[in-house]
């Protein structure tokens, strides 16, 4: 009997500890991708629509500075330095709806909140594939049918990230971003930092400073959620009144997807229908509700956002 | 007026910005008229381009729409389509799909709710578009708080940019 439960309390710290290899590797991934010098060319693919990017990344005093430029469609360019960006883009680039850059998973994230994440999904090492020249690592995040799985493949020796996927319940891969070409640990020159369209005639330059949430609190909403998915957390709260009603924003994370529930009032909902809208993993709902109008976005399976959206109420006070 | 017309022409050719788009719900809330014309105008524009589908007055049914080959489609269809979610994200599939029918296996077409009151007015038609720019926005805020999040990042090229010098 002591030896069965010796033997269990072995089991358990060699599974522990397995994953807690895993965890760790995520950790080094999300430095690799902002701490290493690279240059390349991915892939990002959303739903069936795919475009291809290159990237000269530099980290050096303490600072990454990375330019990512798209090389189909429209020429556009994407300077970051630190929280700061700059986009460049020739003035006759078609529909100026369509400039929004993927760049690298993880680039913009300070710290993963790795207790969080282990408390919503298992990971597991599923095998090695070579991506764009280089051996990698499969580890694979799955949690409950809230959240779609994630598989990502790690560069064995730096952990950087090389490939990832999102992939719904059924299996279907919902959004990937892939490397193609990479070269690591190179010296990056300042002329490769360059945009090229910097200067040129026509040119529309934009920037903007990246502010990072703060803001924390729903504890004034007139709104209320009464339920969400195990494990999601506010990470934002807003609320802003306008003349013709008020508006109230939350984002929750469990660690590795975001989902966004923007409740309005004040508008007119008569007659409006329910939509739902999908982009490769991102799911928008929109419904009418007691005057309301209910918004959820997220990286969330179709029945998460749903379920979300019949959960909210107008507080007792507020009726 | 007339920055409003430019406005709306250049939303029929797909090429609204933002600014049109302000422009042309600030229109329909002055004068609901307006978009009576501009119904007209779309009408008139597509049959120009030889658009089997020229009534855009909302009354696309999943149907007539799944019909319609995808070349075919004018680029304010597409527009409507894509319900101004292109702008939140490099994006796009979009099927859009009735709540009621989100269950059902998703075809590789996108389908369009914009189902259709056989007395499709004015002011829904009005709603509908406020609804589909607020969505828009919603998606952009999203995209931006999900950045700090989550692995994968959209760097948001229309979020919040401030002009900078040329």
């Amino acid at each position: 009997m002591r030896l069965s439960a010796l033997l269990m309390a072995t089991l358990m710290m060699l599974s522990v500890s397995a994953h807690s290899m895993e965890w760790t590797q995520l950790d080094e991934m999300r430095q690799a991708v902002q701490q290493l010098s690279y240059r390349g060319e991915y892939l990002h693919r959303r739903g069936d629509q795919s475009s291809a990017y290159s990237v000269v990344h530099q980290f050096a005093d303490g600072q990454s500075t990375e330019l990512l430029r798209q090389l189909d469609g429209d020429m556009i360019e994407v300077l970051r330095r630190g929280d700061e960006m700059v986009c460049y883009l020739p003035s006759d680039a078609s529909g100026a709806l369509n400039h929004a850059v993927p760049a690298a998973p993880f680039s913009q994230v300070e710290a993963l909140d790795l207790p969080t994440i282990a408390g919503n999904y298992k990971a597991k090492t599923i095998g090695t594939e070579r991506v764009a020249g280089f051996a990698a690592s499969i580890i694979e995040l799955s949690g409950d049918d809230w959240r779609y799985r994630q598989r990502l493949w790690l560069e064995q020796e730096t952990k950087l990230l090389l490939q990832s996927e999102l992939i719904d319940l059924d299996g279907t891969i919902l959004e990937q971003f892939r490397f193609t070409r990479l070269e690591l640990s190179v010296q990056i020159g300042q002329a490769e930092l360059t945009p090229a369209l910097k200067g040129q005639p026509g040119v529309v330059q934009q920037s903007v400073q990246i502010e990072r949430p703060v803001q924390e609190s729903s504890a004034q909403f007139k709104s209320q959620l009464r339920w969400i998915p195990d494990g999601f957390e506010l990470s934002y709260g807003e609320r802003t009144v306008t003349a013709s009603g008020w508006l109230e924003q939350r984002t929750y994370t469990d660690g590795l997807v975001t989902m966004s529930v923007f409740v309005e009032q004040g508008k007119q909902t008569d007659g409006q229908q329910s939509g739902l809208a999908k982009m490769g993993a991102t799911t928008a709902l929109m419904t009418f509700r007691d005057g309301m109008s209910i918004t959820v976005v997220g990286e969330v399976p179709n029945q998460t956002a749903k379920s979300i959206a019949e959960q909210i109420s107008l507080a007792s006070s507020a009726i | 007026m007339n920055k409003a017309n430019e406005s709306f022409s250049a939303f029929l050719d797909g090429e609204a910005t933002e600014l049109d788009i302000q422009r042309l719900l600030n229109a329909m809330d002055e004068q609901p008229q307006v978009s009576r014309d501009w119904h007209k105008l779309s009408k008139v524009k597509a049959s120009l381009q030889g658009d089997t589908l020229t009534d855009v007055g909302l009354s696309i049914s999943p149907a007539v729409e799944a019909d319609i080959p995808q070349k075919n489609r004018s680029p304010f269809l597409k527009r409507l389509m894509q319900g101004g979610i292109a702008a939140a994200v490099a994006v796009v599939t979009i099927s859009i799909v009735s709540v009621q029918n989100a269950d059902a296996p998703q075809s590789s077409v996108a389908e369009l709710t914009v189902e259709t009151p056989e007395e499709s007015s004015v002011a829904q038609m009005q709603q509908q578009f406020a609804a589909q720019q607020r969505l828009t926005q919603f998606l952009k805020t999203h995209a931006e708080q999900a950045s700090f999040t989550t692995g994968h990042v959209v760097v948001p090229a229309e979020l919040n940019w401030v002009e900078g010098a040329q």
